[in-house]
């Protein structure tokens, strides 16, 4: 699979390897999207491919979609007019809008790969998700045990009552 | 998207963490049912200070509560409750602080001739009367209870005097802190007329008038106690 970064600069390509041993090739400009390619990269140079032994192909293909169009929109073209912050906002809208699951793996792959932007974007929405679940909604979610007797629990809720109306 | 998965049980404790940053306050009260982890991480420096650089700034106001002792003066505290203002909604909010870090203190001018009182971070602006002036003049003192600095001074708004005789005491006074650049602004407001204080430079400069009353508002609002 490739991924298109700037057509027009000769760039360093790199090589990547999912868990499940597909390969990836990319502009260097958007393996540095990762903070931690970025550093694999510094220290062991683009010759040789770097696997990421614990992100599936299918998700590492969503990460470096979201990482070259960002890499993108940091480039300026004499002949197109730039991307506004508006339009980034609805593409990023458009990428964290995916099932749960996948949701779930690539909130872990962006850890992993440390890329900040991509980790804010999908706490943000994981967090507008659960804002307006009740506490036992978040323990069905999460499994959580709830180790509240109930006078503490009433305790609480008389502490800031206005936050349960 | 429906979340009731059981993929989120694997999440993470960070990642939580990081997630659980991005609510707003009155969220975070809600959710410190969910567990006792939770409620204990919802007072703790280092969730907070997550908080701080996640949230959305000042989307919250935080007024302490200001108590007179009978005993002591004037005294400071926040052991009874936070009270803030979700600036967006307009709406006000309370917590019941016990469980809170504690703490109290006398200002360090502190007398019935303290007028105005302003807090930001940790800094408490006070303008006060100086005790044995024979002019019975006022001034502003900044002190850092907490760290328990000793008060400075500021020097007296050049162009505008205010005194016990005339009739013109400042009628608000706020102090934003910048935590960063460790230097703090003043402002007051005498006879609909603004001055700024600024730390980093020292010197007093006049604002003018503001037309637009409801912002002299605001500001008593955010900082008045």
């Amino acid at each position: 699979m490739h991924f298109q970064g700037s057509p027009n600069m000769a760039e360093k390509r790199v090589k990547l390897i999912s868990s499940d041993n597909d390969e990836f090739e990319v502009d260097e400009a958007v393996a540095f999207e990762s903070e931690t390619l970025r550093n694999m990269i510094q220290d062991t140079g683009t010759n040789v491919p770097i696997s990421i032994p614990n992100v599936s192909s299918d998700i590492l293909a969503k990460v470096l979609e979201y990482c070259s169009y960002h890499a993108e929109t940091m480039e300026t073209h004499d002949d197109k007019p730039p991307i506004t912050d508006a339009q980034i906002r609805e593409w990023d809208a458009d990428f964290v809008d995916v099932h749960p699951a996948t949701l779930y793996s690539l909130i872990l792959a962006a850890n992993y790969l440390n890329i900040k932007n991509l980790l804010d974007l999908i706490c943000q929405a994981v967090a507008n998700n659960i804002r307006g679940k009740t506490a036992v909604e978040i323990r069905k979610i999460l499994h959580i045990q709830d180790d509240f007797t109930y006078e503490e629990e009433m305790e609480i809720r008389r502490e800031t009552k206005w936050a349960f109306d | 998207m429906e979340m009731n998965e059981g993929v989120w049980s694997r999440m993470p404790s960070e990642l939580i963490e990081r997630v659980l940053s991005l609510l707003p306050v009155p969220v975070l009260c809600r959710f410190r049912s969910v567990c006792k982890t939770w409620r204990q991480l919802f007072r703790t420096p280092s969730f907070l200070d997550l908080c701080d650089r996640n949230g959305t700034p000042k989307e919250y106001l935080f007024l302490a509560r200001c108590l007179s002792d009978p005993d002591d003066g004037l005294v400071c505290s926040i052991d009874e409750a936070m009270t803030f203002l979700d600036i967006e909604a307009g709406r006000w909010y309370w917590i019941k602080s016990e469980h809170w870090r504690h703490y109290s203190f006398a200002l360090p001018h502190e007398s019935s001739e303290t007028r105005l009182l302003a807090m930001d971070e940790s800094l408490v602006c006070e303008f006060t009367a100086l005790p044995d002036d024979p002019n019975k003049g006022y001034a502003i003192f900044i002190s850092d209870p907490i760290a328990k600095t000793a008060a400075v001074e500021l020097p007296p708004v050049p162009s505008y005097r205010y005194s016990r005789e005339t009739s013109g005491l400042p009628t608000s006074m706020t102090i934003d802190v910048d935590k960063v650049a460790y230097t703090f602004k003043v402002f007051l407001n005498c006879d609909l007329r603004w001055y700024v204080y600024e730390s980093s430079i020292g010197v007093w400069r006049d604002l003018g008038t503001i037309p637009d009353f409801q912002h002299a508002e605001f500001e008593c609002a955010k900082f008045g106690v």
